[in-house]
């Protein structure tokens, strides 16, 4: 048997979600009973993706 | 008529959320018409486009909310604007969102997490999605729009590192019982399902769940893994992690045929596999798998849904057909000579593209916006000729509009639009419910259905109007009660897609 990998103990634990995005799907998972934290997500650097580039190649 | 906007600066809210309010706003005395939207540049562009002059005008930012009123008068667009807080609060009992920004941030709390949903605008999810990858975290990844050269990298780079990448696109995955996006809630079981396609993957769990039988899991792959631009990279993982599920017993895989390099590699994968695998390559004409043993090859949801039941150890419950061959017979005689045609308005891609595939093997020629043969592309997506299956839910339709999944206005008036063409004989829908869907989709659409069986027989017609329903009885929305609307409201319910869509093709075909 190959080494137990995180995608195998995706499917063997209990979700533990993070959610980015829509806050419905949030809602939806914690509504099922699963463990979610939500993302308060904007888009980085406002958006422009040269600056987006270059905080990519220094950080 | 007036056009009134309003910036609002560094106020993020996500898409669905403001497709909401907006409803809410259209339903406010004397607006004409509501748009909110963040202001990246692609939705700045699909305003410009939609008419909203001086739009490129506002000097909006990705972080930006705009929003625009058409209203009888300015007074009215006004008094909503300076009210416009009141409208951007969320419903209370909702639960709060943690104070996190990043991912990162959210791992500092929860060290545990397994999964990240990533559905932020598709222009910066690869970059999300490739900082939980680093973190060594799976990713469900909603998005679209996010380029195959992306896609390409971030599988790659999941596979190295023994990550899952369900997407770009997915939406739909079931993962230990919870789902994900677009699900049904369905009972467990031992059938483990790899879906390239949302509703596909759907219908194919409900059915196996009234059928008798669970699932493990459902793990969507994104509708272009197959292809041999991707080749299949998530599907193999999914292949190998359920072939190593303790709790899987037999693997159904649903998908638009693979492309042609990539199939021998599945394939190969398949007979190695140490369990049963059932496959669905929906469009597909033979899709025989020669010489391959542990494989049971399948056209239709049905007959995918009913080969994993039976390899599970399980036995098929039988559901009751709304039709019989009499029922029929007596259909088909109230049509006139002259309404021949059938008329699909899907807001499953999946479910739109199987009854394609029906009507093709009838014998009949079918346009749609996302054809299934070559060639027969519609010219004019608003515009049905002869046979026509569209699908509300591809881009075209959904560009800066909700999903036609949580909001049924645009297929109710391409319903409405159909019914008053005398050459029609039969209008196909789906109704799917599930989480994240409509409340009460089959509500939504029915007072449209018997509205357009009333303009039809105006004219001395009989239309008839068959729908499918796609759900389980533990969905929100009720499956019985969603199919007794549809029936009261004068539609011939089917519990299967494949079902409706014989039921047209029936009706259309060996006509005296």
């Amino acid at each position: 048997m190959d080494q137990e990998t995180a995608m195998d103990r995706l499917l063997a634990d209990p979700v533990e979600a993070i959610n980015l995005g829509v806050q419905d799907f949030a809602e939806n998972l914690e509504a099922q009973g699963a463990q979610v934290i939500h993302v308060n997500w904007t888009p980085p650097a406002g958006g422009d993706p040269e600056i987006i580039a270059i905080l990519d190649q220094i950080l | 008529m007036i056009t009134e906007s309003a910036l609002l600066q560094n106020r993020y809210f996500d898409s669905v959320f403001l497709m909401r309010v907006a409803k809410l706003l259209n339903g406010q005395p004397g607006i004409e018409q509501a748009a909110l939207v963040m202001g990246t540049p692609k939705n700045v562009q699909i305003l410009a486009e939609a008419g909203f002059d001086g739009i490129d005008q506002l000097g909006a930012t990705s972080n930006d909310l705009v929003v625009l009123l058409r209203a009888e008068a300015v007074e009215q667009a006004r008094s909503l604007i300076d009210d416009l807080e009141k409208w951007l609060v969320r419903d209370s009992s909702r639960p709060a969102t943690h104070s996190v920004h990043s991912v990162e941030q959210a791992l500092t709390q929860k060290p545990g997490s397994n999964i990240v949903l990533i559905s932020v605008p598709g222009e910066f999810a690869a970059r999300e999605a490739r900082q939980a990858l680093d973190h060594g975290v799976n990713v469900f990844l909603f998005s679209d729009h996010v380029a195959v050269e992306d896609e390409l990298s971030l599988k790659r780079l999941a596979k190295e590192k023994g990550l899952l990448l369900m997407g770009p696109d997915c939406g739909t995955s079931i993962i230990g019982g919870v789902g994900f996006g677009f699900a049904n809630a369905v009972r467990r079981g031992q059938i483990g399902v790899i879906g390239a396609s949302g509703t596909g993957t759907q219908e194919v769990t409900s059915l196996v769940h009234r059928w008798g039988s669970g699932i493990s899991h459902a793990i969507g792959v994104g509708g272009r893994d197959l292809s041999d631009a991707i080749g299949a990279i998530s599907t193999l993982q999914a292949l190998d992690a359920l072939e190593r599920d303790p709790n899987t017993s037999v693997i159904l895989l649903v998908s638009k045929p693979p492309g042609a390099a990539t199939i021998a590699l599945v394939n190969e994968r398949i007979s190695a596999c140490s369990k049963p695998v059932v496959t669905c390559y929906l469009g597909d004409t033979d899709g025989s798998l020669p010489g391959i043993q542990n494989a049971t090859t399948t056209l239709n949801l049905d007959d995918a849904a009913t080969a994993a039941i039976r390899l599970a150890g399980g036995i098929r419950v039988d559901e009751e057909s709304p039709v019989s061959p009499d029922s029929l017979q007596r259909d088909q005689r109230k049509l006139k000579a002259s309404q021949k045609y059938v008329r699909g308005v899907f807001s499953g891609g999946t479910l739109c593209y199987q009854a394609q595939q029906v009507l093709r093997d009838a014998g009949l020629a079918v346009h749609s916006n996302e054809p299934l043969v070559k060639g027969m592309e519609l010219a004019d997506t608003s515009t049905s000729v002869e046979h026509t299956l569209v699908d509300m839910g591809a881009d075209e339709f959904t560009e800066g509009k909700p999903h036609p999944m949580i909001d049924s206005t645009q297929r109710v008036q391409r319903i409405l639009a159909e019914a008053r063409d005398p050459q029609v004989a039969v209008i196909l829908l789906d109704c799917v419910l599930g989480y994240v869907a409509a409340e009460d989709p089959g509500g939504d659409i029915a007072p449209a259905i018997a509205e357009a069986q009333r303009i039809a027989k105006q004219r001395g017609d009989t239309l008839s109007v068959a729908v499918s329903v796609c759900g389980t009885e533990l969905d929100s929305q009720g499956f019985d009660s969603q199919v007794d609307i549809l029936e009261k409201a004068g539609a011939t319910v089917f519990k299967s897609g494949f079902q409706a869509a014989r039921f047209a093709a029936a009706l259309v075909t060996g006509r005296d």
